[in-house]
């Protein structure tokens, strides 16, 4: 049986009934373990030998079709991306407890969804199929499932009591999937327990692992995710879970296998790109000097200097004759760079612990780096303690983001003093001559007016961002507040980031598009 | 009469295609970037191609020197049978110099010395392939008459008028540079589709240059001189100097190329095939959903430029939250025009959602404003074409996600929304999240 | 007037009838009944005065649950999904402790199944009264922890909960079994009058008992072994 000829001629009309979803066409092989396909970034192959043992019971074509619904329902209906995935993951796993049976639960769960939209909207044999599989409890259990909730007699073996409460979940509600997932979850546990027990492969349809996904559709939902949790610990809880397919994509620190993924740094990765500045690259100024723009008919009223003699062949007749409208030139103001920044970063006692909770310190520093990092600047980082008993984290200027989210996220704990002649030093290495600095802390600094006499003479812009308010904020505004080279900004919570980074920033960009009020809007032609 | 229509409109199509396989494989080297149901293709050759059988006007883009100008040079020479010099003669550059004489027509000086107004037309008004090469380095003014122009297919001058009867537009566009005008929204909402001349790669751009050059081809100056002087003798309006000239070009091309040109019968068939084409219902549900999606605002009525939807808003994860702008309404009459040349060039007796699935990013790229923040988040995703395609690109996969979950839901309501207004009140509209329920409702009265 | 949506007269969607649908309609109608009674019976409840515990006024309350709950016609899924939606509930529907804990053990002693599982391991609350008059021949089986008055008035059914109790289990037991398999909390047992009541692990402290049986793991601890 040649099983590719078989895919060829029913894959057009597959693809029509799923809306010409975008796959490539599916190939069929031996695949080492008893599933019956695999997914691999877009690539659907089915395993020969499955097909082979439901063709000894079904037309070959009624086996390929029925296994290609199933395939590309994932890609269409359940989890359609990693986003969903991950959430669904994240759910059962916050009822399970443990990797293994999170994994499984969700894993039936996205082909029960898959399975039931196909069997609901689409002409599909996919029941045919699953009078013939086979397998252990749990895909007994679930074809039990599906033989009450389709309305058609597959032969599955489960508790009735069971396959009852399982038919009351709304598997087709997209927006009560996560409650589903967990009442799912909660009620086949036994099943899942039993099933890693045996150690077999428990979905005769196969496993669901992140090389469904391709890179950026995992990199769109590791993003997604890091908005949606509610803390850190639930993004770490979840990605860590796929720390060896996140590295096996790329990643970990740096690129390329063997590096191991750190899901904090992710996490604050990922929330940082939500947080935007706007970008323009080039101001233009006006040159001062009036140039010809373009010709319009003349009117006997006008002025004659204007008058194009060439274009008016030799006429002097209003409508006939062309005179030139003038404008003011366009020339390049001087280029504007964005200098490179120093990050300095309270992790003493008194601040969060970015690894157990959300810490809008590092995520404003993240934000503030992404801004830098995007306008190719460079970026140090001082992650600092009590300094001068060695509590601190030093990374030289640099645009190695992994890096630099790392430096971020190390917590030290302890008391709160910084080192001035560290970041002086530190400031010295930039390749700008005169560096932004970016000060995050509490205030609770012990040599606090130390660090203002600093600021107040140091050269540059400086933006200090303290969490919170307490005496020592208020020293510090009171004393700062005639120097406009430095400004302060508080953060009570996550939507205060965005103001802070955009109010710094967006000033000096104010100040330059204010040269060029009048040049024209940057757009893409 | 069906049955000869469809049998010549298959000769025609054969035609198309062996001129789309000429061009691609001796004059304008590209890579295929389009997968039309297994069979590979170059969206610039063939949206272009689309382009010039239809109608439509188009807006390549690109770096220069990547073949934008050339690539509507070769398809307008073969659709419409002309030598490349005449072409050429008829394209219009985009510099700051130029003036309506050099664009539409001038007046005869000869008879004006004499008391008489007359127009001599100049090609890029009398043919009806328009060129125009580096639009955004005309002034907006000079944009405006060209667009206007083949907007309505007639050109004015001293009060006399020129009409087309059949006419395509290109215009290119370098990417923003010292020398450029902005192409402001109302001009560039005015093309149908935006496409990007993509460079070819290094491997088939070392095959440029290799062999002589390609135009000799398309170059025939015996033709090009019979229709030169047929073009300047026309000051009278007779056509049948041309009508020769094209025979005689035609066969040259057959002889040369073994390429059978398209003739006007032909083409105009080929246009009232492909405007009769039918829509299938899922296709007219989905553009449905696409344009609720860019013109709906539940705050506003209708979306505006310069009314940002508020935070929170209920359809936030819609598109109508994304951009800043109001699809215009010459969006659907885009969108049907090529869905409908795709399905027809695809041998396909109807149009469905994949035919509109692949032209929509390219109807709406340039015609959709963005929220910053969208575009941003865009960005820095992995892509083969500019950040604005795309961006429409990734919205028309929303989209058609939402579409595939809901098609049966929103079909239904359309339905149900039919019989409502034939008084039929018995029925219960059913409620749905997506902002095409809350237009029913509107046109229903009922909001 | 032009009718845009001409060209879907006719339309017939393929969508096929699957009995998920119905029964997912089914449960959501029920649902909704549970949800419009409870509300009703909670209104009930708050027009008398302050919320007592005190027999007479539990007797009334669990009388008007039986008459909300007469003409709903549930199964024992309904009173697990009720519980669910009385856990996540905010705003309208207020799930009160004791009002709830009322209403389900009202629901799981009228329900047509004769044995009921409450998984409550899941649920942020710790429901009062389960158990609240089970007659004899119907068990319930409480996987978790239960909140206070577990097992009240116990009229010869079985409840059997796997967790931690509250205070006061088992209080004014008549007969049947109550099993705890963790602990209980103080004036365990108290008003009772038999039955068997086993805590597998601690007693806080045991109330005032007339009669019955209490156990404390295997040791019988009323009445006190000689």
């Amino acid at each position: 049986m040649n099983w590719q000829d078989v895919i060829v001629d029913i894959w057009p009309q597959v693809r029509r009934k799923h809306l010409w979803p975008e796959l490539a066409i599916p190939l069929v092989d031996d695949i080492e373990t008893s599933v019956a396909m695999r997914m691999h970034d877009k690539q659907i192959t089915l395993n020969v030998e499955t097909c082979n043992t439901l063709a000894e019971h079904l037309p070959a074509a009624i086996v390929a079709e029925a296994l290609l619904d199933h395939g590309i329902s994932h890609y269409t209906r359940c989890p359609w991306d990693f986003a969903t995935h991950l959430q669904l993951y994240s759910t059962a796993k916050a009822e399970l407890g443990r990797k293994s049976l999170a994994k499984l639960a969700t894993d039936s769960f996205i082909d029960v969804v898959a399975n039931t939209s196909c069997v609901k909207d689409l002409p599909t044999p996919i029941p045919d199929i699953y009078r013939h599989l086979g397998g252990g409890v749990l895909e007994g259990a679930l074809t039990a499932l599906y033989t009450h909730i389709w309305g058609m007699d597959l032969q599955g073996s489960g508790d009735p009591a069971l396959v009852r409460r399982l038919g009351r979940i709304p598997y087709l509600d997209r927006q009560q999937w996560m409650p589903s997932v967990r009442r799912f979850s909660r009620l086949l546990q036994p099943l899942f327990e039993e099933e890693t027990r045996q150690q077999q492969t428990p979905l005769v349809f196969g496993r669901h692992s992140l090389d469904s996904y391709s890179p950026e559709e995992v990199l769109q939902g590791l993003q997604a995710f890091a908005q949606q949790v509610s803390d850190i610990q639930q993004f770490r809880d979840t990605v860590g879970d796929f720390t060896e397919d996140l590295e096996r994509l790329g990643f970990g620190a740096g690129r390329g296998r063997g590096c191991s993924v750190d899901a904090d740094v992710l996490y604050y990765m990922q929330l940082a790109q939500t947080y935007r500045l706007p970008i323009r690259s080039l101001p233009m100024e006006r040159s001062g000097s009036l140039e010809p723009y373009s010709h319009i008919p003349w009117e006997a009223s006008k002025p004659v200097q204007d008058i194009d003699v060439w274009t008016s062949f030799g006429k002097l007749l209003p409508g006939v004759s062309q005179t030139w409208v003038r404008r003011e030139g366009f020339t390049y103001g001087q280029r504007e760079g964005t200098p490179d920044c120093l990050v300095m970063l309270d992790s003493s006692g008194s601040m969060t612990n970015p690894r157990e909770h959300v810490s809008f310190a590092v995520l404003g520093a993240g934000c503030a780096v992404e801004a830098y990092l995007r306008r190719e600047a460079r970026v140090a980082v001082y992650n600092f303690s009590d300094a001068y008993m060695d509590g601190k984290t030093v990374l030289p200027f640099g645009a190695d983001r992994q890096a630099i989210y790392r430096s971020l996220c190390t917590y030290h704990g302890g008391g709160t003093s910084l080192r001035l002649r560290d970041i002086e030093a530190l400031r010295r290495t930039a390749a700008s001559p005169v560096p932004d600095l970016l000060l995050i802390t509490d205030m609770q600094i012990t040599n606090l007016e130390e660090v203002i006499d600093y600021l107040i003479g140091v050269d540059g812009r400086i933006t200090v961002v303290h969490i919170g308010e307490n005496s020592a904020t208020d020293r510090f505004r009171q004393v700062t507040r005639h120097y406009p080279r430095l400004r302060v900004f508080t953060v009570q919570d996550r939507q205060d980031i965005p103001q802070i980074v955009l109010g710094q920033v967006q000033s000096y960009f104010a100040m330059s598009s204010h040269r060029a009020a009048s040049a024209p809007s940057s757009s893409w032609l | 009469m069906r049955s000869s229509a469809l049998r010549n409109s298959k000769d025609s199509r054969g035609k198309v295609r062996d001129i789309y396989a000429f061009i691609s494989e001796h004059l304008y080297f590209s890579r295929p970037d389009l997968n039309l149901h297994g069979e590979p293709a170059n969206a610039t050759l063939l949206l272009s191609l689309l382009t010039a059988l239809t109608g439509g006007k188009a807006l390549v883009i690109g770096e220069p020197g990547l073949g934008k100008t050339t690539a509507a040079e070769y398809v307008c020479a073969m659709v419409y049978g002309f030598p490349l010099g005449v072409i050429w003669s008829s394209v219009v550059g985009g510099h700051p110099e130029q003036t309506e004489e050099k664009i539409v027509g001038r007046p005869d000086l000869g008879k004006l010395n004499q008391g008489e107004e007359a127009v001599i037309w100049s090609h890029f008004a009398r043919l009806p392939v328009k060129i125009v090469d580096e639009i955004n380095r005309l002034p907006e003014t000079k944009q405006s008459l060209i667009l206007d122009g083949v907007e309505r297919g007639k050109w004015e001058y001293l009060n006399q008028s020129l009409i087309n009867n059949e006419f395509c537009l290109f215009a290119t566009a370098n990417y923003q540079d010292q020398g450029t005008n902005t192409l402001v929204p109302p001009l560039l909402d005015r093309f149908d589709i935006v496409v990007e001349s993509k460079h070819p790669g290094a491997n088939i751009a070392s095959l440029i240059g290799q062999d002589s050059s390609p135009e000799t081809i398309l170059r025939h100056p015996t033709s090009e001189e019979t229709f030169l002087t047929a073009l300047q003798g026309g000051r009278n309006g007779k056509q049948d100097p041309i009508a020769q000239a094209h025979k005689q070009f035609a066969k040259v091309v057959q002889q040369q190329c073994g390429i059978a040109l398209l003739s006007h019968t032909e083409r105009q068939t080929l246009r009232q095939d492909i405007a009769a084409m039918e829509v299938d219902l899922a296709a007219n549900a989905f553009i449905r959903m696409v344009l609720s999606e860019l013109s709906f605002c539940c705050q506003y009525g209708q979306k505006r430029s310069g009314e940002a939807c508020a935070e929170g808003c209920h359809y936030t994860g819609y598109l109508c939250y994304e951009v800043n702008n109001c699809a215009s309404n010459r969006l659907p009459g885009s969108i049907y025009r090529y869905a409908r040349a795709l399905a027809w060039w695809l041998g396909h007796d109807r149009v469905e959602v994949e035919h509109v699935r692949l032209v929509l990013p390219y109807a709406m790229a340039h015609r959709t404003k963005w929220r910053e923040s969208y575009l941003l988040t865009r960005e820095r995703e992995r892509r083969q074409e500019p950040l604005m395609l795309h961006a429409a690109r990734q919205a028309t996969a929303d989209i058609f996600r939402r579409f595939h979950e809901q098609q049966h839901d929103v079909m239904q309501a359309l339905s149900l929304a039919a019989h409502c207004l034939e008084n039929d009140t018995d029925i219960t509209l059913p409620q749905g999240d997506h902002p095409l329920y809350a237009e029913i409702r509107r046109d229903l009265g009922l909001e | 007037m032009v009718n845009p949506f001409q060209a879907f007269r006719h339309y017939a969607g393929v969508r096929r009838e699957l009995p998920l649908d119905r029964i997912i309609a089914q449960r959501d109608h029920v649902l909704q009944q549970l949800l419009q009674g409870y509300q009703a019976f909670v209104e009930e409840e708050s027009r008398q005065l302050v919320w007592v515990v005190e027999q007479g006024a539990l007797s009334r309350a669990y009388t008007t649950a039986v008459d909300v709950l007469q003409d709903i016609h549930f199964t024992v899924e309904d009173v697990e999904d009720m519980c669910t939606e009385l856990d996540g509930a905010s705003g309208v529907i207020t799930p009160l402790g004791a009002p709830s804990g009322l209403f389900i053990a009202a629901m799981c002693n009228h329900t047509e199944e004769r044995e009921i599982t409450l998984n409550l391991r899941s649920m942020t609350r710790r429901w009062p009264f389960l158990g609240y008059r089970l007659p004899r021949g119907r068990r319930l089986f409480l996987e978790g922890d239960v909140g206070d008055f577990v097992g009240a008035l116990l009229e010869g059914g079985e409840v059997t909960v796997t967790g931690n109790a509250g205070n006061y289990a088992g209080i004014g037991m008549r007969s049947g079994t109550l099993q705890i398999g963790y602990s209980s909390g103080k004036n365990t047992g108290e008003g009772m009058r038999g039955g068997v009541l086993r805590v597998e692990g601690r007693i806080a402290e045991l109330g005032k008992i007339k009669q019955g049986a209490i156990y404390e793991g295997n040791q019988q601890v009323f009445p006190a072994e000689p």
